[in-house]
């Protein structure tokens, strides 16, 4: 079927024509459509000896199968949505279980670490505290150090001054 | 228990070590190390003991007054140990970087002791007489100490309680 530009505007009505649908006044402005487009005129001859063909075919029955097929897609869409309703059901029971888990253990600490834990945790204080220590060491260590070096040479310098400024050596 | 339940666990665990972690660093005495591991790899040593087992610690030495007013202030005790073999460099960068940003954010140098071959720094973060935090970083050619003592400590009751437990850990 060799459709002009125009005749594509009426394809619906031609759709409904071939299906007994049109109404008479879609009927008329189709005809009177069809007066000036002989593409479309064409058109309409070939849907009418379409449907006359298609109304001398008797009726058959559809292959079992297919019916079978047919009838199970309500089912199927009905399986679809409850499988929707399960994954649902899944993601708020995994939820579920992680609250749970998160409550068990924020309940852990309200009634207090084990013993062992407690223990554990002093032996890792006392272990910071060691390093505390070699650290203040090291740091005292070094004070003593530097302070018995640095110390003497201000100490001494500052006294021979005062003792020079007291006594006016410097003048000198 | 499934793979599943094993999963949800761990993240779970690790929800709450990363809540607890949160949370010291909200205190003021918290400071950020930064990272050497991609240097050194993993820390030898790494601590991190939050308010609530220091609480807990405080309730479990209620007979030795001192040590539990200590516990008591003491709200987070955090420590990493990087084994340097030798390779001082990028730890004394990482020192001098956290240096920096305590000096900015108006910490107390409290002693500094720089050698060849080692640094030492300690600093704290007062509040009026009260110190909010510590600090103390050491690196030498056997390792790099970062130590962060988070909340209300007394340096006098630090060596009080040091004494009485009569800390003895070979280093």
């Amino acid at each position: 079927m060799n459709e002009s530009p125009d005749t594509k505007g009426w394809e619906d009505h031609i759709g409904a024509l071939l299906h007994g649908e049109l109404t008479d006044e879609q009927a008329m402005s189709l005809r009177a459509a069809a007066e000036h487009d002989p593409a479309l005129a064409r058109a309409i001859d070939e849907t009418i000896e379409l449907r006359q063909i298609m109304s001398k075919i008797p009726a058959e029955p559809a292959p079992r199968r297919l019916r079978k097929q047919l009838r199970q897609i309500p089912r199927r869409s009905r399986a679809a949505d409850r499988s929707g309703f399960l994954q649902l059901r899944w993601v708020m029971a995994s939820a579920s279980a992680v609250i749970a888990v998160t409550i068990a253990v924020s309940q852990m600490w309200p009634q207090g670490p084990t013993d062992s834990q407690i223990t554990q945790a002093r032996q890792e204080f006392n272990l910071v505290l060691a390093y505390l220590a070699r650290a203040n060491r090291k740091t005292s260590n070094s004070i003593r150090l530097n302070i018995g070096h640095g110390f003497a040479v201000p100490v001494t310098k500052n006294t021979v001054r005062i003792i020079s400024n007291q006594f006016g050596l410097d003048r000198e | 228990m499934n793979r599943w339940m094993i999963a949800i666990l761990a993240a779970t665990l690790s929800l709450s070590a990363m809540a607890q972690q949160e949370e010291l660093k909200a205190l003021p005495g918290y400071v950020e190390f930064g990272e050497l591991s991609s240097v050194y790899g993993e820390p030898k040593v790494m601590i991190n003991i939050g308010g609530t087992i220091l609480n807990f610690m405080s309730a479990a030495t209620k007979d030795d007054p001192e040590a539990a007013k200590l516990f008591k202030g003491l709200q987070g005790v955090r420590i990493n140990v990087y084994s340097t073999a030798g390779q001082t460099g990028p730890a004394m960068e990482q020192l001098t970087k956290i240096k920096g940003m305590l000096m900015n954010d108006d910490w107390e140098p409290i002693v500094q002791v720089k050698e060849s071959d080692e640094e030492v720094q300690i600093f704290m973060k007062l509040d009026g007489e009260a110190i909010q935090g510590l600090v103390v970083m050491a690196v030498d050619g056997d390792e790099a100490v970062f130590i962060n003592i988070l909340g209300m400590i007394d340096p006098s009751q630090l060596s009080e309680v040091m004494e009485k437990f009569d800390v003895d850990v070979d280093l």
